[in-house]
């Protein structure tokens, strides 16, 4: 994919989140925030003069999503989401009892949000993005 | 056809003991013979079929062909940086592009891989991936997901 986009003239970024690859950090307990840092970070290390897209793939999407709706002064020219997870899997079948836990503790345990609750509630603890989110 | 013809007497050698079973096998063979038949008429088919897909073999070969010369630089890259410890962290140049693989941080506690791929001459735009659960950058690398048909 890289290498399609690259041949095409766009400077492509790649970045290891905190816990992933051969980055730092132990994997699968970073805090929403954290990941939006790592991304923060990223974003540094691209040029302003060309316009800017950002690609987000599954979990990635939706940090990437959450991202820009709590900092909308980033300048972009256009946002790719690929299997982004907004909701519960209808196909999968989750059980209601794993659904009725995830909506009640996910608005506790950032973990529990950010890599196993598969709702608008990973976005936060304040209503308002999750409001925001449901709106858009 | 040699085997189904030795199945079938065979089988009717078999039960010759018995006349309704007899019969029943008589009829197997018979149904093999028309299996034969119909066998034949479907090579003649497929041997008037076989120009198209010979074509459409060739075709395939040739994009093949295509696409490993156009990967060949990206594989090789890519394998190198599987194999070879070495090439973990620098700069890397292809015919097309340029690697780059460093590490960022914005703590000293805390360092993140990062790529960037450059092309020498073409700047369109920038793009910034960020992978997925279970997953690292690296596998945007693998992954040859063309968009273009």
């Amino acid at each position: 994919m890289a290498d399609h986009f690259v041949r095409q003239g766009f400077v492509v970024h790649l970045v290891d989140l905190r816990g992933f690859g051969f980055s730092g950090g132990s994997h699968g307990v970073a805090k929403i925030e954290e990941l939006h840092d790592d991304i923060k970070l990223l974003l540094e290390q691209v040029d302003t003069d060309l316009p800017l897209f950002l690609y987000g793939h599954s979990i990635g999407a939706s940090l990437l999503a959450s991202f820009l709706m709590r900092n909308k002064w980033i300048h972009i020219s256009g946002v790719i989401l690929t299997s982004a997870v907004f909701g519960f899997a209808q196909e999968r079948n989750i059980n209601w009892m794993k659904r009725s836990l995830i909506r009640a503790l996910g608005g506790y345990f950032e973990v529990f949000k950010a890599f196993r609750a598969f709702s608008y509630f990973f976005l936060g603890s304040s209503n308002f993005w999750k409001n925001q989110q449901h709106d858009d | 056809m040699l085997s189904t013809k030795a199945t079938s007497s065979r089988i009717s050698l078999k039960y010759s003991g018995d006349e309704s079973k007899k019969t029943k096998v008589e009829s197997v063979g018979i149904i093999d013979i028309d299996q034969e038949s119909e066998r034949e008429e479907f090579d003649e088919q497929s041997d008037e079929m076989s120009l198209a897909e010979l074509e459409k073999k060739e075709k395939m070969k040739e994009k093949a062909e295509l696409n490993k010369q156009l990967d060949k630089t990206f594989n090789d890259i890519s394998y190198i940086f599987m194999t070879d410890e070495t090439k973990f962290i620098g700069e890397f140049k292809t015919d097309e592009y340029k690697v780059t693989r460093d590490y960022i941080s914005h703590t000293k506690h805390l360092r993140l891989h990062y790529t960037k791929l450059e092309h020498y001459t073409k700047r369109v735009a920038s793009l910034a991936i960020i992978h997925g659960y279970a997953e690292h950058s690296a596998r945007f690398l693998e992954v040859k997901c063309n968009f273009s048909p």
